[in-house]
């Protein structure tokens, strides 16, 4: 098992490694550089010299690269083009937002598409399979902020049962801050509930075609132990797999959110910097998020052989 | 012979197909009114998509203007039929560059296997890891927002996806005996590739080709309404959101009827993709 | 084992009839099937691949997959008619009155729960009120039983951690551990090389010795059906086309299909003949059943007797010779025992 895990460690980092040479190019592949971005084209040849100095844009590329690296390495991921700011800081303070969003959403997608996914599953071809399986095939086309808008306009525009819009910190406000949380942790969840439900479901189906299925029918055990005992217990490792790939979803998805609701999270981040044409920005984003997709699938995969015994020996 | 394993379940259950021919119906229905709104869509409407009409705005459908007047008195129907048209070609454009990396490389890797394999699939592996929708973002901030940026920023962001299911599908072709055979003939590798290989993932890329449809009228949509697709005023389907959300609490009615074509677009190719990939499987399995 | 004859019956199957329905077809997989099982006997289920005898002992448990349904016919254990219980109830049953011994108990064991827990799992479900901390002891004594060696150390071990037959030996503990009134093995020992396989079978015949239970023991081998069991059935095509005790079955079977199955047995020790009788031709396909005889194509009593028309038009009887032996043949008896030797 430790070997198994150093060995997936082992090959994280190459990728990690490969995340962050391409992060940094892309900022190179500007076309025209960073500094004339910022300042325009018009711009006082001796402050440009002077930022390209302090940038260190004037050294050879291995050794920005390397400087760079280390510096991401310490959390210092320069400072923004646009505001001064550290870039870091700007970043740490979204977080909680991004969190509290996308944690909340991915509970409410898994409220849903597993018991969905595990119904359906369960008998595949039969009636309810077929209703959940183009449930899905709808849910997958509504787009994320089409549902919120939906949503919005019923539950805040019409029915006025919580805000439509706006953010409060989980400290400052508990109730305050759940009740904001709400629909755009609901349309969230909407959104990426389509897809883990059809990963449930294959994952169920293939699971439920095991002799241990009926065998467990024949000693007598109640059809709930069957389903999760047995099932949806056999189906975890490679549904813990497929989550650390919803991720991505999840992570699309909440840009979306975040736009529709006026979220302050690192998704409005990544709209706002794109926009501004704050290329460290873009490029610390890429970096974390990216990272982050790699880190999380290395935990799931991680988890996925911790769940099942038999990788034990392998 | 039956194993030892299927005893208990007798015969390993028929796959369960689902026959749902109701579906495929709907699925194609609904894919001929997109294309007929595509085609014919400006011209039976015959309004002119970027005519501003400030004394007539958030106009309620009705009269001319079928489904009302946008927030700068243009006909919102106009303005749907004619995004379509962009929309549509940006995502065509965006599948063709997504299939012409994909199927070489796919074909390249699978077939040839060795270190040219092993070198593809890390870099392929490498941007398999950030998310696709990020690809994308990345692609427009280098270029920014425009029709070509969308394009280019989608078929990007599908290309390392795409091309592992070609290599996975090579593989699983190449050790097929028909393919051996050909080599045992004397056929050359070019050959086998263009008779075996290629005509084997027809089926793979015509299913694919209607998902990334779908996926990239989604995409394009989202692009949109974030402020980095298309940009408004020209008229796509995601530029219409973009130009709605700003209104969304005073007239959220606006940036539905956006909506809804994407939503019907989309449930159209997922049916299609769905059914096509069942008829597919089933042919596959006799 | 002497006085089985006139133990009490255990099992009562009549008339069973399953149907699977796949795409407008309707294939009859078992017609008709009748027998009964006497406390403390076992009785040997044969046939060739696909003739029913799987379909048959999930239509007893109630366990018939989709999209097959039992279209007709009565299950009684002891005086329970199984047709009348609940799906709740029926479930109550399996696993504490009639149990399941599966082919392949690898395949069969949950692999992600240890051994102990899952023996538990059927206390939990059928003995609720055995306190929680009785059961470790309940559960090392019953794999004891089952001559599992240390059991103290495989109950926490995985199923994968455990050889084939020691996992056969826990789903053998698995059956017998609530003191069923019916075990059905389905070819419980094909997974198994052949020492295991003795083994496996001495222990069911330990099981059966302690406990006075029944088993109706499922194979496609007549040397086994020979060496364990009190009686036999011959399935073929959905059919019961022979039963009787298997000595008498065995020395002068009454069924040409009983007959070529037998001839098909390599003889022991002997010279393997010059070639092994292997019936040719195959079953008939279930969705359509001939009108005559289901064995008719195959037969090799029809042919010596110049093919019968009787054989092709009207379908044999389940005959009765009153001594307890049946066979489903027009021309069961001494005049067709003449022709044929
Ligand atoms: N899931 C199923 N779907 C459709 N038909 C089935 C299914 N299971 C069984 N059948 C039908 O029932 C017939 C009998 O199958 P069964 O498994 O009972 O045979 P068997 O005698 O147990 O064979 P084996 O010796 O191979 O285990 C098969 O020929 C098939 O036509
Ligand atoms: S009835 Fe005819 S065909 Fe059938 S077993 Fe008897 S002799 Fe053979
Ligand atoms: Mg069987």
């Amino acid at each position: 098992m430790l070997r198994y895990a150093l060995g997936r460690v082992l090959l994280a980092v190459p990728l990690l490694f490969g995340l962050s040479v391409l992060s940094f190019v892309y900022v190179r592949l500007i076309p025209g550089d960073p500094v004339t971005a910022m300042l325009g084209v018009n711009s006082n040849p001796t402050v440009v010299a002077q930022l390209r100095e302090q940038f260190g844009l004037d050294r050879p590329l291995p050794g920005q690269y390397g400087d760079w690296l280390a510096g991401v390495l310490r959390g210092d991921f320069g400072v923004s083009f646009r505001s001064q700011m550290p870039i870091s800081t700007i970043i740490v303070d979204r977080i909680p937002a991004t969190l509290q969003l996308a944690g909340a959403g991915l509970v409410v997608s898994l409220l849903i598409a597993i018991p969905a996914g595990v119904a359906a599953g369960m008998r595949p071809g039969s009636r309810l399979d077929s209703l959940i399986t183009s449930a899905t095939l709808f849910g997958l086309a509504v787009p994320a902020f089409f549902l919120g808008t939906l949503l919005m306009l019923l539950f805040a525009l019409t029915l006025h049962l919580v805000p439509s819009q706006g953010y409060v910190p989980f400290a400052d406000d508990p109730a305050q801050s759940l009740r904001l949380t709400l629909l755009p942790a609901l349309t969230l969840g909407l959104a990426i509930s389509p897809y883990l439900a059809r990963l449930t479901r294959s994952a169920v189906v293939e699971v439920a075609q095991e002799p241990f299925v009926p065998f467990a029918r024949a000693k007598g055990l109640a059809p709930r132990k069957i389903s999760v005992g047995y099932v949806l217990r056999n189906a975890l490792p490679s549904l813990v797999a497929a989550l650390g790939l919803t991720v991505a979803s999840l992570m699309a998805g909440s840009i979306v959110v975040e736009a529709l609701f006026n979220w302050p999270g690192t998704g409005r981040l990544v709209t706002g910097a794109v926009t501004e044409r704050d290329y460290a920005m873009v490029e610390a984003l890429l970096l974390i998020y990216g990272g982050l997709f790699i880190v999380v699938n290395l935990v799931c995969e991680l988890a996925q052989s911790l769940l099942d015994p038999r990788v034990r020996l392998t | 012979m039956k194993t030892q394993v299927a005893v208990l379940v007798t015969e390993p259950r028929p796959a369960a197909r689902r026959r749902v021919p109701l579906l495929t119906t709907v699925g194609a229905s609904l894919g001929l009114l997109v294309l007929l709104t595509i085609v014919i869509g400006p011209w039976l409407i015959g309004q002119d998509p970027y005519a501003i009409d400030i004394g007539n705005r958030f106009a309620g459908p009705g009269g001319a203007h079928w489904l009302g007047t946008d927030e700068l008195g243009r006909d919102v129907a106009s303005r749907i039929a004619y995004g379509a048209r962009a929309t549509a070609l940006i995502a065509v454009g965006a599948v063709a560059i997504a299939t012409a990396i994909a199927i070489p490389l796919g074909v390249l890797t699978g077939f040839l296997g060795g270190w040219v394999d092993l070198v593809v699939t890390r870099v392929v592996d490498l941007f398999f890891a950030i998310p696709s929708l990020l690809v994308a973002i990345g692609v427009i901030g280098l270029f920014g927002a425009s029709v070509t940026t969308t394009v280019l920023a989608l078929g990007l962001s599908y290309w390392p996806f795409y091309t592992r299911l070609i290599r996975s599908a090579v593989v699983g072709l190449r050790s097929r005996p028909n393919v051996d055979a050909a080599r045992v003939l004397g056929a050359s590798r070019l050959r086998v590739i263009r008779t075996e290989i290629l005509t084997g993932l027809v089926p793979l890329v015509l299913v694919q080709t209607t998902v990334l449809l779908g996926f990239a009228i989604l995409d394009e949509a989202a692009l949109g309404f974030l402020g980095l697709g298309v940009q408004p005023p020209q008229a796509s389907w995601g530029s219409r959101l973009a130009e709605s959300r700003e209104f969304i609490l005073v007239h959220p009615e606006l940036a539905l009827v956006a909506g809804v074509p994407i939503v019907l677009a989309v449930f159209a190719m997922n049916l299609l993709s769905d059914s096509l990939r069942d008829r597919l499987d089933a042919k596959r399995t006799g | 084992m002497n006085d089985v004859k006139t133990a009490e019956t255990v099992l009562r199957v009549r008339d069973l009839a399953v149907e699977f329905s796949l795409r407008g077809s309707v294939a009859r997989a078992v017609d008709g099937v009748g027998f009964e099982v006497r406390a403390g006997e076992i009785v040997g289920m044969v046939g060739e691949s696909g003739s029913g005898k799987s379909v048959t002992m999930l239509a007893l448990l109630g366990l018939v997959p989709r999209p097959g349904r039992v279209v007709a016919g009565s299950v009684r254990l002891r005086d329970i008619e199984l047709g009348a219980l609940s799906l709740r109830e029926l479930a109550r049953l399996r696993g504490r009155q009639m149990a399941l011994i599966p082919s392949d108990a690898g395949a069969a064991l949950n692999p992600v729960t240890r051994i102990g827990s899952q023996v538990g799992e059927g206390l939990a479900a059928h003995l609720p009120e055995l306190p929680r901390a009785e059961r470790p002891a309940r559960i090392l004594d019953i794999l004891k039983r089952v001559g599992l060696p240390r059991p103290e150390q495989q109950v926490r071990r995985y199923p994968h951690e455990l050889s084939g037959g020691m996992q056969q030996r826990v789903a053998v503990a698995m059956g017998v551990q609530l003191g069923p009134d019916l075990l059905i093995a389905d070819e419980p020992t094909t997974a198994l090389d052949v020492t295991i396989q003795a083994q496996i079978l001495q222990l069911l015949l330990d099981v059966r010795e302690q406990s006075g239970t029944s088993i109706l023991f499922i194979t496609h081998d007549m040397t086994t059906v020979a060496e364990i069991c009190d009686r036999v059935l011959v399935m073929y095509a959905g059919q019961i086309v022979e039963s009787g005790p298997v000595v008498d079955v065995c020395t002068a079977p009454a069924h040409p299909y009983t007959r070529a199955l037998l001839d098909a047995i390599p003889p022991l020790g002997g010279d393997p003949p010059e070639r092994l009788t292997t019936i040719p031709g195959a079953p008939p396909d279930p969705r359509a059943w001939p009108a005559g005889c289901r064995f008719a194509e195959r037969c090799r009593l029809r042919e010596q007797l110049g093919n019968p028309d009787k054989c092709t038009s009207l379908a044999p009887e389940l005959a009765s010779d009153g001594a307890g032996r049946r066979s489903r043949c027009h021309f069961t008896g001494s005049a067709a025992e003449a022709v044929v030797r």
